[in-house]
């Protein structure tokens, strides 16, 4: 599965190079001693930053919390353009088009914090005694432990691809909204 | 008493002494060491015994470290002697630089020293990653810019694909179309609209022959040649050949018709009729020539026999043979029931005219079935319920129909009828004359004549007169008969064609 999941991260390459500068941009915040920052190595921390176990929650959360939302957010700034553009009016003859929706999925394929740090956090929340913290972090962590899961298998990508084509039938529900904000403007 | 002890003793008895022995005065070696001795044990009150025997206890002590220490391995050595020494084990030596021992506080596990560790917190981010994710946020941004930017192409074919879903055809084409428009700007071909805006106009045909070549046009412009012959698209590949083969078929229709031979032809001559209709009809066993794009392929196929027989039910129209374009007409339908727009129409005003009201009713749901805003489907149904005496049916059916089409003369027209027949002639007069600001027709000022007789502007109506005479269009014989007073404009609008004319 190693190599595997070593030949997506090459091929998401950007995606990887990305999560990797978040995640060493939140250890650095969090003065968490990185070991390796090196984005391409053979093993399971290819993409991602070697460093010391978190010691609270909060340093935790933002290892987890940093690298997939950017990533995530921009993800969907590339797939604005290149998902509509490809899948949703056929625009079918633009490098510039294929070029965005590829970075598009190699961003939402690097979403995922590594295992570790998906335990850990685990660690934190659910060995916590605080249960409101527990539900209101629960959602949150059921996304995070689902795709550390998904990308052991090198599923993130995959999923990336699919989500990429579906794109615009999901952001089109808030169209309607848009309108409304225009008719509210003008 | 310790060797360093011993020995600092000795240096400090040669300087108390006060003897250089590089002094050329100095007595003799043993008789240096007899004063040295004396001097000593005189200071230090040590006989001369007890430092000899502390010195021979000395060297004992040395003697057997020494055999100690060569009985040992190098590395029992350096543990038994590594504080002595300052040295570090391998295995206690930190993993980053290797020269400082492991810091155990953290763990007996712990890789690596103290100061490796604060280093390893300030690790410097990676130059290349750096400018990497630099320029990708800046092309993400940009990518947003240039959504903002297309967002109105976008919306547009988002409520292309909604009114399709409703079965609102026509505006359907219309935001495809504005669709193609914005993005053309910008020079982005989007294909899906051309597409989907084809299907959409082969199965309603709005603007006939013209339709017909924007069809093939779109989908060239959508798919290349080889996407053509994908299994996916063979569909497409077929709507466009149809619709070649219809626009082709009409092709040789009008130059049957548009012949030399036949300019004089007028619908009392029949034999030229059936001269021309046979010729018409042998069009049916004919193949047409479609060529290609670049012109430089031609191929033959057979020609669309329903629009063989629209022709021939074109022309016996025209020649005021009405029974046989009836004919003709029910031909059409059974060839293609599909082909709606070519034939639901026209079929369902004669069906109204003949008194099969199901039948029109039928093909009035069909049509608008198959397009919410086609108004042929509202015209057909307020024609039926005018001629079923259903007058505020027929209104109301009007008035549906100018909701999806507001700028729709026939429409008008039919409703200012509906609105006669009900009594309301100011009404109607209104809706009259917005239809003739319109569009301005032959049937559209018999209409507003009628209207306008009811309301007793005979002034008005010889204007009407006046302009269809100057326009060569010869009153009808059904309105002669209304305006001479044979006929109510109640049996005008209800009675026989129920139509003026």
């Amino acid at each position: 599965m190693t190599i595997l999941y070593v030949l997506t991260r090459i091929v998401t390459f950007f995606g990887a190079v990305l999560r990797t500068f978040w995640e060493h941009v939140a250890c650095r915040i969090c003065k968490i001693p990185v070991e390796d920052a090196r984005v391409f190595k053979y093993d399971e921390l290819c993409g991602h930053v070697e460093h010391e176990l978190c010691e609270n929650l909060k340093e935790s959360f933002l290892v987890t919390w940093l690298p997939f939302t950017l990533n995530f957010l921009m993800g969907t700034a590339f797939l604005l353009t290149g998902s509509y553009r490809l899948f949703f009016i056929g625009e079918t003859d633009s490098l510039q088009t294929y070029a965005l929706v590829w970075l598009g999925v190699s961003c939402y394929a690097n979403c995922a914090p590594s295992f570790e740090d998906m335990l850990t956090l685990k660690d934190y929340i659910y060995g916590s005694k605080n249960k409101v913290l527990k539900v209101v972090l629960s959602p949150y962590f059921a996304v995070t432990c689902g795709s550390a899961y998904l990308e052991r298998y090198s599923l993130t990508f995959v999923i990336s691809i699919v989500i990429t084509i579906v794109f615009p039938k999901v952001v089109n529900l808030l169209f309607p909204v848009f309108d409304w904000l225009d008719q509210m403007v003008y | 008493m310790k060797f360093t002890e011993i020995s600092d003793t000795i240096k400090w008895i040669i300087f108390k002494g006060g003897f250089s022995l590089k002094d050329e005065n100095i007595l003799n070696d043993e008789k240096k060491e007899e004063i040295m001795l004396e001097k000593a044990s005189a200071e230090k009150e040590y006989s001369n015994d007890t430092l000899t025997d502390e010195l021979e206890s000395l060297a004992q002590t040395f003697r057997e470290e020494l055999k100690k220490a060569q009985e040992l391995t190098d590395e029992e050595f350096v543990e038994a002697y590594a504080d002595d020494l300052g040295i570090i084990p391998e295995e206690e030596l930190c993993e980053c630089c290797g020269e400082r021992r492991k810091d155990k506080t953290r763990g007996e596990s712990y890789q690596y020293c103290s100061v490796c560790r604060e280093n390893m917190k300030a690790y410097p981010l990676s130059v290349p990653n750096l400018l990497v994710s630099v320029v990708l946020v800046v092309v993400s941004i940009f990518s947003v810019v240039l959504f903002c930017n297309d967002f109105y192409g976008y919306n547009m074919m988002y409520k292309a694909e909604k009114a399709e879903k409703e079965n609102k055809i026509s505006s359907a084409i219309k935001y495809y179309d504005a669709t193609i428009d914005e993005f053309s700007e910008g020079n982005i071909t989007p294909k899906r609209a051309y597409l989907y805006s084809a299907v959409l106009m082969y199965e309603t045909m709005g603007n006939g022959t013209d339709t017909m070549t924007e069809i093939s046009d779109r989908i060239d412009t959508a798919l290349s040649d080889f996407a053509k012959k994908l299994p996916v698209f063979s569909h497409i590949a077929d709507i466009q050949l149809e619709s070649e083969i219809i626009f082709a078929t009409m092709q040789e229709f009008y130059n049957i018709i548009g012949a030399e031979e036949y300019a004089n032809y007028t619908s009392d001559d029949k034999e030229m009729y059936e001269e021309i209709m046979t010729k018409i009809g042998a069009l049916i066993d004919k193949k047409v020539s479609i060529v290609s794009k670049d012109g430089k392929t031609t191929q033959m196929h057979p020609s669309n026999a329903a629009m063989v027989r629209f022709c021939q039910y074109m022309f016996a129209y025209i020649s005021e043979n009405y029974d046989d374009s009836y004919q003709y007409m029910l031909e059409v339908e059974k060839l293609e029931p599909d082909y709606l727009w070519l034939y639901a129409y026209e079929l369902g005003i004669v069906e109204t005219q003949t008194g099969d009201v199901n039948k029109a009713k039928e093909l009035a749901e069909a049509i608008i079935k198959k397009n919410v805003e086609d108004p042929d489907g509202y015209s057909l149904y307020t024609s039926v319920e005018r001629l079923n005496g259903n007058f505020e049916k027929a209104t109301r059916w009007a008035d549906k129909g100018l909701e999806y089409s507001p700028e729709n003369a026939e429409l008008m027209r039919l409703k200012a009828m509906a609105l006669c027949c009900k009594g309301d002639f100011e009404e109607a007069k209104a809706v009259i004359d917005e239809a003739l600001k319109i569009q301005e027709y032959a049937v559209l000022y018999f209409t507003a004549m009628v209207v306008e007789n009811e309301l007793g502007n005979t002034d008005v109506v010889e204007s009407y007169k006046t302009a269809l005479k100057e326009e060569n269009v010869e009153i009808s014989e059904r309105m002669t008969k209304y305006l001479s007073g044979e006929l109510t404009a109640l049996q005008l609008f209800t009675e026989g064609t129920g139509e003026v004319e």
